[in-house]
């Protein structure tokens, strides 16, 4: 063997990637050479730089960052057949009712009321202009973001889309459907946090609710970036009987959550559930333990510490 | 017990986001460790992780268990992270931007960290230095050899995986390896021969 070769050896040594009889012929090797053993300091050398300044441990914070994303992107992507949020989606917005084509995706908020509320032919593409404005109410509707597709100078022929925005007053009881698919809809995707607050705390409010509305409570509750909007949306899964998906979400937000006040919303909710008979699992009493020795918060390790002994029991 | 990952892509499949999430979280760090090894800022790690993760998402339908779900998820991981690489220096050719070519809001990495308990002010600056140096060599690597020496050195795996990873044979996996040191050691000449 070369001594080219036995380099390679020498590296691979440092990672402990040899084979025992290579190991032992390197050692033989080394004992009587001299170039080899200056190389194995030498790596050595170069190993004690690139130790001496280790991966830093990354951000939990970038951690939350990245998963909040990638449930942002799960929940609005294209998921045929996969995604539950595509059911809500689907339950919010019937295909049949997707007027505007393109420019719904970015008038969808402002536009719902009058989606929800007003017929409309099926598809998008085929539709003129007077068709799409209301008649005698154009100056209720605001026109904005003309995307212009073709046109043709020759014959006048234009083809375009456009964002159509028209403010509708709705009043009604929390119970009705329609309000609820509004608010439901204004809960996941208003940029406003006073909104989201407003809507999750009108949906927290009512005696009963259906699995979309607590599909997307959970979503908020997971994924809203505000605090005092995830905090209701935990309120108002109190509503629902527990089950294994309101405690997979009150367990996802007693480990993830970086609000102090939110885990220990979720801990109660848990500690309540256990108290009812429910949320007893092995899975509840591991994050439990968990948190009740590492948890940042005092209280919090406490409360674990007591719904541990109490499920224990 | 906690599910096993075929129980989690099972039922994944079947459209239980819960169960994705908990496949997520599993493997999480360890693609993010990946990631942010590989690029200069949090946002591009989290662009990579982001992509990582709905490529999976797309393709569990065709995941066929011939490798551990950790493999598929990480050689997925690493052609992320290569693609993402030659776009990343495509755009920085035809826009002409400098550096890393990040945008507002961009955070560079603290990628490295010293060791020393309690530095002196002066030995935090070299070691400083030093970590500078050291991600500077790192940035003269192609991309390959990058991956194959950040995933050992620094992340720990050992070769095969890489290999498997990399769907490429240990042989190929060890060429790398050890360009990879030599550039490393050229680059760092003279950091070397002070610690010498």
């Amino acid at each position: 063997m070369i001594h080219k070769q036995y380099k390679k050896l020498i590296l691979l040594s440092l990672y402990d990637e040899l084979a025992k009889s290579e190991r032992e012929q390197l050692e033989r090797h080394l004992q009587s050479c001299e170039e080899c053993r200056a190389e194995v300091t030498s790596l050595k050398g170069l190993h004690r730089v690139l130790e001496h300044h280790v991966p830093a441990e990354i951000p939990e914070r970038l951690f939350e960052d990245a998963r909040r994303q990638l449930r942002e992107a799960l929940r609005t992507g294209e998921r045929p057949g996969f995604s539950w949020m595509e059911k809500i989606r689907e339950f919010i917005w019937p295909k049949g009712k997707l007027v505007f084509g393109g420019s719904l995706a970015a008038a969808l908020g402002v536009l719902l009321g009058f989606f929800l509320f007003h017929s409309a032919p099926p598809n998008i593409p085929s539709m003129t202009v007077p068709a799409a404005l209301p008649s005698g109410n154009e100056g209720d509707i605001r026109i904005s973001n003309v995307r212009f597709l073709q046109s043709n100078p020759a014959t006048g022929d234009v083809d375009f889309v456009f964002d159509a925005v028209k403010s509708v007053h709705l009043k009604g009881n929390i119970e009705d459907m329609q309000i609820q698919k509004v608010l439901t809809h204004a809960m996941l995707n208003e940029e406003n946090p006073g909104v989201r607050l407003k809507s999750v705390s009108a949906m927290a409010s009512r005696r009963s609710g259906d699995v979309q509305v607590k599909k997307a409570l959970i979503a908020a509750l997971k994924d809203d970036k505000n605090a005092a909007v995830r905090l209701e949306a935990l309120r108002g899964l109190s509503v629902y009987p527990y089950d294994e998906e309101i405690q997979a979400a009150y367990l996802f937000t007693l480990m993830h959550d970086q609000n102090s006040g939110l885990r220990i919303a979720a801990i109660n909710q848990l500690d309540s559930a256990s108290v009812a008979g429910s949320g007893k699992g092995e899975d509840v009493l591991k994050i439990l333990r968990d948190k009740m020795q590492h948890d940042d918060n005092n209280y919090i390790r406490l409360r674990a510490k007591a719904v541990v002994q109490e499920i224990s029991q | 017990m906690a599910p096993s990952d075929r129980e989690l892509i099972d039922n994944a499949r079947k459209g239980d986001m819960h169960a994705f999430e908990q496949l997520v979280y599993r493997y999480d760090k360890r693609v993010f460790g990946i990631a942010a090894r590989f690029v200069t800022s949090s946002d591009d790690a989290k662009d990579i992780y982001q992509e990582v993760f709905l490529r999976a998402y797309n393709g569990l339908r065709r995941f066929e268990a011939k490798s551990e779900f950790s493999t598929w998820l990480y050689r997925i991981t690493m052609n992320v992270c290569l693609t993402y690489h030659s776009q990343r220096k495509h755009r920085t050719r035809w826009f002409g931007s400098g550096g890393s070519g990040n945008g507002e809001g961009d955070e560079e990495f603290e990628k490295v960290e010293a060791v020393s308990s309690d530095p002196s002010p002066e030995q935090h600056t070299s070691d400083r230095e030093v970590a500078a140096r050291v991600e500077e060599a790192l940035g003269v690597l192609s991309p390959k050899q990058k991956m194959v020496f950040t995933l050992r050195h620094y992340q720990g795996y050992k070769l095969r995986e890489i290999a498997s990873m990399m769907k490429c044979t240990e042989g190929t996996v060890k060429r790398y390896l050890f360009s990879a040191t030599q550039r490393m050691r050229e680059q760092l000449a003279d950091v070397l021969e002070s610690y010498a």
